[in-house]
């Protein structure tokens, strides 16, 4: 007998999902562990997270904390910068440095029979890096190589750009690699003295997702990291000042087939009552592939692969964006598009957008917790923000909960389109006249 | 240090015998259409993978319609005879799933990752595209325009974004490899909708696809599901050909230059390599890893750390179902000439075709590969798509637990041998990338 395919099959049933327990652990000197017991694998998956980003930077150091983060593992202890290499590389052991604006991660994966070697070294990198001199050339011509590499890139362009649009000349409004002209002044003691500031357990936690039973990973890491000692400063950030950033900016690249887009304007933080009504209210205008901005500009204009919004929450400042890159001649059209999105999304959204937002965002969530990455990555956001323990627990039912009223509120009190701030990087010559004339606005020219 | 190493050596080598490489477990059948199936059963978390490959890539094009198999790829997101229109992203979404695909030169792959309790709509839905896909005509002309800007977003706005349409231009003259997957905007244009309704019905048949269900499933309810929406699609009604056509070995250095928007020249050699089923491609990763992988890998060290002539040095293997490219290649440092980059590339590759590798550097880059075999699979997807590509280009489902196997039959003599035998100094292709400013310069 033919199958009846006229009818879309319901769920079977519901999913049984439990979370992985998170356990609260410190060592001896204090250093805070977030720690979850995963098994599918034998790995060790971790991130040490310092209090450390390139908000703490003096002004005319931009891109001081990425370099010193950097130079980390650019030889420690008793070891070279190569030597470091060939003995991580020896037991297959990946250990990688980012930074952020709020935070520097030295993230660390192992096999978990090299786990006790592979912390070996990674303590050694944390607590005895040895800055020197012809590592220090080394590692900031590289940087600036790779910011002369950068200013051929439009994304890139389009983002630090709309951080400074954003910020001004706060902190969080300067590129995390840097700036070359501050960059070029650094000397070795500049390193060294950011590093002794706020490199400390005292900044710090540990994020562990692995295979490694709970009380054999603490003994590793305090016979590794348990004696590693304080520094004294607490960190002071340099919070910016707000001051509007409306306005239509472009910088200018000749020929560019696309213009990148980025439209948005500072918001509140992480931690406000609304977290969640927001969250479900940007799924609807850009945060699923199946937004009002995406099928408007990719799935009935055809102008883009792909656009979308979101709210981008750090420690002390946040903001709204929307992002895409078009064909240069839809410019003024598409950003006209999504201001009609912000506009329209503040006077109505149907019970039937919030249901289905709200039905997405729970059914995808088991998903977030398959790898280890996955949950180091959770955990750190628990940690970032200082979000309670049962975050995970009740995020289903936090959604759940939100009801039209509230998504609606949520859209008014947070989307503020003639607020908002306008950076493209696109040809000047072929969009500023269409710009100018579909925004009302005059355009102000930025620099590379 | 020496006495260190060796101590390091022993134990390592102790690690390596003990490795867990998790096994795969799974089940694989044919329906009576041709339809390959293989289902995979890991609880861990309440998802599963459901993904579907088709055999057919950019390499089953006509030359005069190149991107026509990716063009392809996107029409299969509109919609069906039981699904409306622009619905289909939106019922997957709702019901929590994510989906994708991608298209490459031999295989085109969707794949949607749903709660567990949505396998059945997973299926369907990937059955009704199988079966009965709608192509109209206005999700033709939409779609013309997002690939499009696909193409800009991806290489024409990015620097370098021309590289393997340069390298693959420059490698084969004969093979549809000659043109990639994402093709060429003229032909883009052209694709008619008649010609896409060939192409499905040609392609698009369950005797040139393979469905993989990995995760949180009921083998035998996963079974009697997939019976169920996929028993009844008919088979093609023409023989797919499959291009056969032998791309002559390169018998001298093809040069090529680009100038393009960018600050730091790029040098980059491609050799041809053996098809992707060879066991030469072992060989070859070891290969590829001791050149460039990690930071004190050889040419890493020496362009990069040694001499600062870089800022950045990769290789890697371009395997395919035909014969494939490896490619190495350096960005320089600012103010670097090409040409000492050259010199030190050359010097390096010639060393690692006349020197067999030390033992504690063979063992290096052994627990390295052994590492990263360890820590693959890590994702539903990861392992649905790693079991379709065996099945598809190896006919061996069962090689996902066989890979530290084969890499541990390596040895140091076979990866001297790979070099010089696939490392020819006259018979590659050297791709120069120089900043636009320097057009006028040069020559």
């Amino acid at each position: 007998m033919p199958v009846n395919r006229s009818v879309k099959p319901s769920e079977k049933g519901t999913v049984q999902f439990t979370l992985p327990r998170i356990e609260h652990l410190q060592l001896n000197n204090g250093l805070k562990i977030l720690y979850v017991h995963k098994d599918n694998l034998p790995l060790l998956q971790m991130y040490l997270i310092l209090d450390s980003g390139s908000k703490y930077e003096p002004n005319n150091y931009a891109g001081l904390a990425n370099l010193t983060a950097h130079m980390l593992d650019e030889g420690a202890g008793k070891y070279t910068a190569l030597e470091l290499d060939e003995e991580l590389e020896f037991l297959g052991t990946d250990l990688s440095i980012s930074v952020n604006h709020d935070n520097v991660f030295i993230s660390l994966l192992s096999l978990e029979n090299n786990a006790e070697k592979s912390l070996e070294l990674f303590s050694i990198v944390v607590q005895e890096p040895s800055f020197s001199e012809p590592d220090f050339q080394r590692e900031k011509n590289k940087i600036l190589t790779k910011l002369v590499q950068l200013k051929s890139e439009p994304s890139y362009l389009a983002s630090v750009n709309f951080d400074k649009v954003l910020f001004g000349n706060s902190a969080y409004g300067n590129p995390i690699y840097g700036i070359d002209n501050n960059i070029k002044n650094f000397k070795r003691t500049d390193l060294t003295d950011y590093y002794c500031k706020y490199f400390s357990p005292v900044n710090a936690a540990i994020m562990i997702a692995s295979s490694i039973p709970q009380n054999e990973i603490i003994d590793m890491l305090n016979k590794y990291l348990g004696n590693w000692q304080s520094g004294k400063v607490s960190p002071e950030s340099n919070l910016p000042e707000m001051s509007s950033s409306a306005g239509l900016y472009i910088l200018h690249k000749e020929n560019a087939p696309q213009s990148e887009i980025r439209i948005g304007h500072p918001a509140e933080g992480r931690k406000t009552k609304d977290y969640f009504a927001k969250t479900v209210m940007n799924s609807i205008l850009g945060g699923q592939f199946t937004s009002r901005i995406n099928l408007n500009l990719r799935e009935d204009k055809g102008f883009t692969y792909g656009a979308h919004s979101a709210f981008y929450y750090k420690q002390d400042v946040s903001y709204f964006g929307v992002s895409t890159a078009v064909q240069t001649e839809n410019t003024a059209a598409a950003v006209s598009e999504i201001f009609k999105e912000l506009k329209n999304i503040t006077k109505e959204i149907t019970q039937k957008e919030l249901d289905f937002a709200k039905s997405s965002l729970i059914k995808t969530y088991p998903s977030k917790f398959e790898t280890y990455s996955q949950i180091t990555g959770n955990l750190a956001a628990l940690h970032i923000f200082g979000l309670e323990d049962n975050y995970f627990e009740n995020y289903i039912s936090n959604i759940l909960k939100i009801n039209l009223p509230e998504v609606s509120a949520a859209a008014k009190k947070n989307i503020h389109e003639e607020e908002a701030a306008i950076v493209i990087v696109g040809d000047r010559e072929k969009i500023e006249a269409a710009l100018e004339n579909e925004t009302g606005l005059k355009a102000k020219l930025l620099k590379e | 240090m020496k006495q260190k190493f060796l101590i390091y050596f022993v134990l390592t080598f102790f690690t390596v015998l003990n490795a867990q490489e998790r096994k795969i477990e799974f089940t694989e059948f044919d329906l009576s259409n041709g339809l390959h199936v293989i289902l995979h059963q890991d609880n861990s978390t309440p998802i599963v993978a459901v993904s579907v490959a088709y055999h057919v890539g950019s390499k089953n094009e006509d030359a005069k319609r190149t991107g026509f198999a990716h063009f392809f790829e996107h029409l299969m997101f509109t919609g069906t005879e039981n699904i409306k229109i622009g619905e289909l992203d939106k019922l997957l979404e709702n019901a929590g799933a994510a989906n994708n695909a991608y298209t490459t030169q031999d295989v085109t792959y969707y794949y949607d990752i749903l709660p567990s309790n949505q396998l059945e709509l997973g299926l369907w839905m990937e059955s009704e595209r199988m079966l009965h896909l709608k192509i109209d005509s206005n999700s033709v002309e939409t779609q013309r325009k997002v690939v499009k800007e696909e193409r800009s977003s991806r290489y024409d706005n990015k620097p370098y974004g021309s590289l393997w349409e340069t390298v693959f231009k420059n490698a084969y003259k004969k093979h549809p490899y000659r043109w990639t997957p994402i093709g060429s905007v003229q032909y883009i244009d052209k694709a008619t909708i008649e010609e896409f309704r060939e192409f499905y019905k040609k392609y698009y048949v369950p005797e040139n696809a393979v469905l993989v269900v990995a995760g949180d499933i009921n083998i035998d309810e996963a079974k009697e599901l997939v019976q169920k929406y996929f028993s009844d699609i008919s088979r093609g009604k023409e023989t797919i050909k499959r291009p056969d056509i032998t791309e002559p070995s390169l018998a001298y250095t093809v040069r090529d230059t680009v100038y393009d928007n960018i600050q730091l020249p790029l040098v980059l050699y491609a050799y041809r390599i053996p098809e992707q089923k060879s066991d030469e491609m072992y060989k070859l990763n070891m290969l590829s890893d001791l050149l460039t992988d990690g930071e004190s890998s050889r040419l890493r060290k020496v362009l990069v750390d040694e001499k600062k002539l870089a800022i950045e040095v990769s290789s890697f293997l371009y395997s395919l179902e035909d014969p494939g490219l490896f490619v190495i290649y350096a960005l320089a440092n600012y103010g670097v000439s090409v040409n000492d980059i050259k010199y030190a590339l050359n010097k390096e590759i010639e060393k690692v075709k006349s020197e067999m590798i030390d033992e504690y550097e063979f063992t290096k880059l052994r627990n390295n590969v052994e590492s990263q075999v360890v820590s693959s699979n890590s994702t539903m997807e990861g392992i649905a798509e790693e079991l379709a590509m065996n099945y598809i280009f190896h006919n061996n489902t069962n090689l996902i637990n066989k890979q530290l196997e084969k890499y541990m039959k390596v040895t140091r003599e076979d990866i001297l041998n790979c070099a010089k035998q696939y490392l020819p100094e006259n018979g590659r292709v050297q791709i120069i990338y120089l900043p636009k400013s320097k057009m006028n310069t040069q020559n």
